[in-house]
């Protein structure tokens, strides 16, 4: 009699669309880098109307977000019928494949570090005092309980390659005017959703919604982004709130405290050596 | 009535030998119906126990939700006060193990490997299994000696995954994975022990931690993932099962046995009884066959017996009813002596199993397990095959009966 | 000469005699033959029962023999692929008895889809050959195999176990997430085709096919073949064919199905124990109803015997007069015996017996519980002479009692 034991995975969301916002905000998101003076910026094209080409508005979404590096601070709190978490974490990303994220609260796990480089994942645990590389059977695993996964910190879904874009429409979301595009994976595309819905502010250009569909047409997960402020030198929003579809009470809810754009990174600083260090 | 039971009675007595062979055949029947049984439901008991003891146990209690989500999530509260409700709900319920476990990652310097971790107390754990004593090298946790069980970090490793990683007592291990709530779970522990697990699965992926040491890494103090329920005898599981269900109605627990935690194995065991009802109704038709064979002789020898009382004035129906009383009694006797001897035959296989050999014992002796051909004496087997072998002897003596009534009485009288 | 012709006239003899009481012979006769019918169905019966388990493993996923590199069992680790794989499917295209063989690529990973991930054993296959060796293509139970001709991406079978936990359905994009040869993390997409149903719901989660050439392109090597699974024409064949295969090459590793899962090696040898019990309960119960039968009949014939003896008939002729008639009646009830036996078991061994109908609540699916009994000539004949050598001895009993008739007692004897 063979006993089989199968492991269990914990049940995580793993929005290739999301991460590409995640990464967006960190940063890391690689593809084509527009970087102004990273102080202000100017719109090329015409804004507040929905009447544009659709990869033109997901192009200026992205360059919104990034700079070549950045450094952030940031409150992630893991809402549960049962429980609530709250983390703080730091995080630095520079060139758009390379990141480090450090948690500095609670104390359980202040000191955990991780390093983000291509599609790795290293983590660095200061109680064992060992960095260890994320095997693959770890990738699907939520990423410190969140509903992220460890595989949506590296995911290499590229939003404007894996997908074919349209814009659908128009709404009214919080008093703004937003541009509603509908997105539909590739059929080759790492990409688990059958399809992806998404809203962009129409005059500043941030998205202000996400929707995951799965290919049954069910929505999945979906993901707010609101608190609206300047930070860093822009005008975005510093909160997201990732939910899954049909689960009352549970959430994952992220918010910037802090955020600076093109900080001066050395390469040396995304080595492993260093993860010890930034304690 | 009572007078024709005794003419019955008599009559038995006044042919001795005939009677006896009638008993011993009928006794005979009943050894071998029930021998047949005891050896099937011997192995496959054995099969059972070995299975349980060394997995998933006989009964354990969990949470509702852990069956689709076996996380740390799930864990539920135990401590002195649940223990003793748990032992309180059923007499039967010898002893509690409390476990808990999650797969996590181990580590050392080569390499990482999945490894199923499981907090447990190796005391406890050594009565239903004897874990202890599978204790290759080193020993097992100082937790007992009167430590904290934290401090220090001890595991044990089993056979298999200490030979994958190359540990051996003293070096140092590393665990990683998630906790109770998201959070965090690593450590690093000295490998105290090795035990060899009798099941290769489980020897490949095993690190015992003690209870404590288990709880603290994985952020759950006050928890355990399962509590395993050791019954006074295996017989009584399914009892205590649903007992502990009803009383367990309303909370966040429930019960399961190991047919619901083993269904695979439940499957095979159907197969298996299946096959061998198939061979018994075989035996019995063999044994029907015999005793016919042996009653209609006896019917012949009685012929001029029968012909001389009818042609005497007794009524043809009073003589079937004292034929009849004497088969039930006959019947009646033979069933019993028949467990009589049953019992003294299984008694003697218990004492003195038959010793398998050769290649086979070889393996089952990897396996941790005896070599040797077990018997059930569950008293089930000797009520039901009694039954089945008094009915089908009674029922092949109503053919005297039924030649009585058609008898001619010069024929007979003249054989 | 003469010898022959006294034999032969004790036989007549003794057959005339048995036929003066047609009803006792008849039941004796209708014993004995039960007693080898019984033999019979109880060996075909197991045989039929252990076959069917055996041939379950060997046909969904052993095969008869299995070929890999010498640690790869062990380890589990993707690096180590045959290293000589044209050299062994040329061998085994020359070589006689092979059915078919089948070449196979494995990695371990996670399955995605929308909702969860698991863990699961990623077969790569050549579903041209792979057909040939297992009844993979038996299982599916929707859509179809991965087929290398098909516009799909990534074609993929999967259990439909798993396919309900993750709400995916057929045409369905997942993506498996694994480790390539480099250590690398890779993700890629897999289109669903199908879904098989096996008799082991843990193992239809954990276990999903694609296309071995898929497979190879993402792990990135064209050529790696983890194993070799071979179908022999005759099982018989396994054990020389393996051995002739090793020595042919010393640095692989090559394996028979028993050798792969010793597990029902133990479970074979454990049923030909039982066997063997069992076969002595009924043998012993058909001897026992013989004796009695017959101690009834010398006491039913004790005037008769007494009779002869007073007559002048020697002991020793009365006793094989009974012997003869027990030779007699052994023979015919045999004879009978064979035949029902062999009818029985040509049906059966056809159509199957159906355990179903004994078991409580096994009606999962139908073919489960569906068993061919079959006998070899060689379990025939030793059945036979076992059945006719205990009924023999049997009435050995009986008739050495005739030796001990007193003339006077018997005709008292009521």
């Amino acid at each position: 009699m063979k006993l089989t034991m199968r492991k269990k995975v914990a049940i995580s969301t793993k929005g290739a669309f999301w991460t590409a916002f995640f990464l967006i905000m960190m940063g890391i998101e690689p593809s084509m880098a527009r970087v102004e003076d990273g102080q202000s910026w100017q719109w090329q094209e015409s804004k507040g109307s929905c009447d544009r080409p659709a990869r033109e508005i997901l192009e200026q979404m992205e360059d919104l977000m990034r700079g070549e590096s950045s450094y952030s601070e940031m409150t992630m709190r893991i809402v549960r019928p049962r429980y609530t978490r709250e983390m703080s974490i730091k995080a630095w990303q520079k060139g758009g494949d390379s990141s480090m994220i450090l948690v500095t609260a609670p104390a359980r796990d202040k000191g955990t570090a991780f390093l983000m480089h291509d599609k790795d994942i290293w983590n660095y645990d200061p109680r064992i005092d060992r960095t260890t590389r994320l095997p693959s059977s770890m990738m699907s695993q939520s990423w410190m309980g969140s509903d992220f996964t460890n595989d949506d910190l590296v995911r290499e879904s590229d939003v404007l390659e894996d997908y074919t874009y349209m814009v659908d429409g128009e709404e009214m979301i919080e008093g703004e005017l937003a541009c509603r595009l509908e997105m539909i994976p590739k059929p080759d595309a790492p990409v688990v959703w059958g399809r992806v819905l998404l809203w962009v502010s129409a005059e500043d250009g941030y998205q202000l919604r996400v929707e995951n569909y799965d290919q049954r047409g069910e929505l999945a997960y979906t993901m707010v982004l609101d608190d609206i402020r300047e930070l860093g030198g822009r005008t975005i929003p510093t909160r997201f709130t990732m939910q899954p579809a049909g689960k009352e009470g549970e959430y994952t809810e992220m918010t910037y405290r802090a955020l600076q754009f093109d900080v001066d990174l050395e390469d040396s600083f995304f080595r492993r050596s260093n993860m010890e260090r930034l304690q | 009535m009572k007078t024709y039971l005794i003419l019955a009675w008599r009559n038995c007595w006044r042919n001795r030998r005939r009677t006896w062979i009638t008993i011993s055949a009928i006794a005979f029947a009943v050894l071998l119906s029930i021998l047949m049984q005891s050896l099937n439901r011997g192995s496959h008991d054995l099969l059972v126990e070995n299975m349980a003891r060394y997995s998933t146990g006989y009964l354990q209690i969990r949470d509702v939700r852990f069956e689709d989500d076996p996380s740390p999530d799930n864990a539920f509260e135990y401590g002195d006060a649940i223990e003793k409700e748990v032992l309180a709900m059923h007499p039967d319920v010898r002893m509690v193990i409390p476990r808990i476990q999650t797969f996590m990652l181990a580590a050392d310097d080569e390499g990482t490997k999945g490894a199923l971790v499981m907090g447990v107390d190796p005391e406890r754990e050594q009565v239903l299994n004897g874990l202890m004593d599978q204790l290759v090298e080193g020993r097992f946790f100082s937790w007992k000696d009167g430590g904290s069980g934290i401090e220090p970090s001890e595991a044990v490793v089993s056979a298999g995954l200490a030979e994958r990683m190359e540990l051996a007592p003293g070096d140092t291990l590393a665990l990683i994975g998630q906790g109770r709530f998201g959070m965090s779970a690593s450590g690093l522990f000295v490998v105290s022990g090795i035990v060899k697990l009798p099941v290769v699965e489980m020897d490949r992926q095993t690190v015992y931690l003690s209870l404590p040491q288990a709880r603290y890494l994985l952020s759950a103090e006050e928890h355990v993932t399962s509590l395993l329920l050791l019954p006074r005898h295996k017989r009584d599981t399914d009892d205590i099962a649903q007992t502990v269900r009803t009383k367990l109605a309303g909370t966040e627990l429930t019960v399961a046995t190991w047919e619901e935690l083993m269904p695979d194995l439940l499957e095979f065991i159907k197969f298996d009884m299946a096959g061998s009802y198939v061979l018994s109704i075989i035996l019995y038709v063999v044994i029907g066959f015999g005793f016919f064979g042996t009653v209609l002789t006896l019917t012949l020898e009685r012929r001029r017996e029968f012909g001389v009382l009818l042609s005497v004035g007794l009524k043809r129906r009073l003589l079937s009813l004292i034929i009849f009383l004497e088969t039930l009694m006959v019947s009646v006797t033979g069933v019993l002596i028949g467990w009589l001897l049953t019992t003294g035959v299984l008694l003697y296989f218990v004492q003195n199993p038959i010793q398998l050999t050769g290649d086979l014992a070889e393996s089952i002796m990897d396996y941790g397990w005896e070599p040797i051909l077990p018997v059930s004496l569950d008293p089930g087997m000797f009520l039901s095959q009694g039954l089945i072998v008094f009915f089908l002897a009674v029922g092949i003596s109503l053919y005297p009966m039924a030649k009585i009534a058609r008898l001619k009485i010069i024929e007979a009288s003249r054989s | 000469m003469e010898h022959t012709n006294n034999t032969i006239r004790n036989l007549i003899l003794a057959w005339r005699n048995l036929w003066r009481n047609p009803g006792r012979t008849a039941a004796l006769i209708a014993a004995i033959a039960i007693g080898l019918w019984a033999g019979v169905m109880t060996v075909g019966l197991v045989n039929g029962m252990y076959e069917q388990r055996i041939d379950y493993v060997i046909r969904s996923d052993l095969g008869h023999l299995q070929i890999h590199h010498p640690d790869f069992l062990a380890e589990r680790d993707l690096e180590l692929g045959l290293p000589e794989v044209g050299k062994v499917k040329h061998y085994l295209e020359g070589a006689d008895g092979v059915e078919g063989f089948s070449e196979r690529t494995y990695a371990d990973g996670m399955f995605r889809s929308a909702r969860n991930s698991s863990g699961v054993r990623i077969h790569g296959i050549v579903p041209e050959t792979e057909t040939k060796v297992t009844n993979l293509g038996e299982m599916v139970v929707a859509g179809v195999m991965p087929d290398p001709a098909a516009p799909v991406r990534n074609p993929m079978l999967l259990g439909q176990v798993l396919a309900e936990e993750h709400g995916v359905d057929l045409g369905h994009r997942v993506v498996l997430t694994f480790e390539d040869l480099s250590g690398e993390i890779l993700s890629a997409s897999f289109t669903v085709t199908g879904f098989y149903k096996s008799r082991s719901k843990d193992m239809d989660k954990m276990n999903l096919y694609v296309l071995s050439e898929d497979l190879r392109r993402l792990l990135g090597r064209e050529d790696l073949a983890h194993e070799v699974v071979v179908r022999l024409e005759d099982p018989v064949t396994t054990n020389s064919f393996t051995g002739v295969m090793q020595a042919q090459f010393p640095d692989l590793s090559v394996q028979s199905w028993d050798q792969l899962s010793p597990e029902i090696k133990m479970m074979i040898d454990y049923g030909g124990v039982s066997l063997v019990l069992i076969m002595v309960i009924i043998m012993l119960a058909l001897s026992f109803g013989i004796l009695n039968t017959m101690l009834m009949s010398l006491f039913e014939r004790k005037r008769e015997f007494g009779m002869l003896i007073s007559i002048g008939m020697s002991r020793s002729r009365v006793f094989w007069m009974m012997m003869s008639e027990s030779v007699v009646l052994t023979l015919v009830g045999s004879a009978i015996g064979m035949g029902l036996a062999f009818l029985a078991i040509s049906y059966y061994s056809v159509h199957g017996l159906s355990l179903a109908a004994f078991a409580e609540g096994l009606a999962k699916i139908g073919w489960d519980s569906l068993v061919f009994p079959f006998v070899t000539i060689g379990d025939f004949a030793t059945i036979s002479v076992i059945v006719i050598g205990m009924t023999l001895l049997s009435s050995l009993y009986p008739a050495l009692k005739a030796f001990r008739i007193h003339p006077l007692e018997a005709s008292k004897d009521l």
